[in-house]
């Protein structure tokens, strides 16, 4: 009798032993960053708030103000964007993942908010250029998607040399530009390159915010599904440093991704998925519910549309802790 | 002297015990940890695994700024994240792929479209190099 005692003890212990809820599990929110920084608590007001709502910024519209930037406002010369559109692709195959049916794209100005709140990103990651889109949600904050600040997964790395454009158009560069100091993304996608946690921000080394305004955002736990919803950014497919984007709705949106069928392309990473025109607690007007990342792929909702990561509570926290951050 | 039930099961009960004591440091161990964490890989380098390769004209010049699309040939697709991949000065370009087979394509003004059929392998770069022939008149 006390030696079966004494083993079901012991086979009790090898059981709660392997439990994974004795097992370290870490948040997959838990923020990262390139210069290995921990992070302050933000105030718990900010955190309960539902959303946060924008500046559209103090440059006049219709007025290109560099005033802010780290890098003057420029326009290539004809001889400079002719060697950069030399190479441009004519033409996408049509039907690859992200053009949904027929291209409905319509080609965006950017000279007034929100439009020059949103910009051109190139990067490095390894050897290799990219092309990504970010928006402001502070004067020295760009939301964009994880995978363009971090190559994912326990091998990858911090993207470098990252340079904003805002409001990049075409060759013009009319608010100028402005240089990364900081990346931030979460350990679900620097650990597993996991795609519901392909969310980040770069800080920058000026305040261009101040100039052509940022988003703000908002988050909520009940469905987005057939909320109207703008996407905005610069798409491969069409020469370097036109934005472009659309307007639709949601078609479906999970715990931690949201799903349209609106036309992207590559280069269209990090865009904001949007309404323009939100009213609402939390935010008003320019508010973003989500960061395109995704073409189509795999099974259910990701084989029929493209998607991104949703901003839900716990994203809001990590922008707050990120705008606050130096 | 008969021995109580309670005594008998004090053994594995103080076993259960102990493991519930050395749990929780173990939990208070992780929660005492930094709540950043640092990149360790040195940015210089690639990643484990994706294509990388160049693009380059027939006599061998290189074809800059020219985008390399990607497209999953799995079933299902592996996810793709819609980075714009541009070849650098050199022509050279990487893509971050995970394993699968993919269809890489290159198009460039004046150059009829190329594609290419490759495997990406678990912990491996594949190498994919582009040659790009103007089209015949």
């Amino acid at each position: 009798m006390k030696t079966s005692v004494s083993i079901v003890g012991i086979i009790g212990l090898l059981l709660i032993g392997s439990s994974p809820a004795w097992t370290a599990t870490v948040d997959p929110h838990t923020p990262v960053s390139s210069d290995g920084r921990a992070f302050l608590p933000v105030h718990d007001a900010l955190r309960q708030a539902p959303g946060v709502t924008g500046f559209n910024g103090l440059a006049v519209e219709g007025w290109a103000d560099d005033s802010q930037a780290s890098l003057p406002a420029s326009m290539d010369t004809p001889e400079e964007y002719a060697l950069l559109l030399q190479r441009q692709p004519k033409t996408a195959p049509v039907g690859i993942e992200s053009i949904i049916g027929t291209d409905i794209r319509s080609r965006f100005y950017t000279i007034d908010y929100p439009n020059r709140a949103v910009g051109l990103l190139t990067f490095n990651q390894g050897t290799g250029s990219f092309i990504c889109t970010g928006w402001l949600i502070s004067p020295n904050t760009v939301a964009t998607a994880g995978h363009c600040v971090h190559t994912g997964g326990p091998d990858g790395s911090f993207s470098t040399n990252v340079v904003f454009y805002p409001g990049r158009d075409g060759a013009t560069s009319p608010f100028g530009s402005c240089a990364a100091t900081t990346l931030f993304t979460v350990l679900g996608w620097t650990n597993s390159s996991d795609e519901q946690y392909d969310y980040g921000v770069i800080k920058l080394n000026c305040n261009i915010g101040n100039t052509v305004g940022w988003f703000g955002w908002w988050w909520q736990s009940s469905t987005l599904k057939k909320q109207h919803a703008k996407i905005t950014g610069y798409p491969g497919d069409k020469p370097i440093g036109q934005q472009w984007g659309n307007f639709g709705e949601i078609a479906a949106a999970e715990k931690r991704q949201i799903f349209y069928r609106r036309d992207t392309f590559g280069g269209m990473s990090g865009s904001p998925v949007y309404q323009p025109d939100r009213e609402g607690s939390g935010c008003q007007v320019t508010c973003a519910m989500g960061i395109h990342a995704y073409g189509i792929h795999g099974s259910g909702n990701h084989a029929s549309n493209n998607h991104g990561t949703r901003i839900t509570k716990e994203v809001h926290n990590n922008f707050l802790a990120w705008i606050a951050a130096p | 002297m008969r021995r109580s039930p309670t005594g008998s099961l004090l053994l594995p009960l103080a076993s259960i015990l102990l493991v519930l004591v050395v749990a929780n440091c173990r939990r208070v161990a992780t929660e005492d940890q930094p709540i950043s964490a640092r990149a360790t890989t040195d940015a210089r380098t690639e990643p484990g695994h994706g294509v990388r390769g160049r693009v380059t004209t027939a006599d061998g010049a290189p074809i800059s700024t020219t985008m390399v699309r990607a497209e999953s040939l799995d079933g299902p697709k592996q996810a793709i994240p819609e980075l714009a991949v541009m070849t650098g000065k050199d022509g050279s370009y990487w893509w971050p792929l995970k394993p699968g087979r993919y269809r890489l394509s290159v198009a460039a003004d004046g150059y009829p479209r190329v594609s290419r059929e490759i495997i990406v392998r678990p912990g491996e770069v594949a190498q994919l190099d582009f040659i790009l022939k103007r089209a015949s008149p």
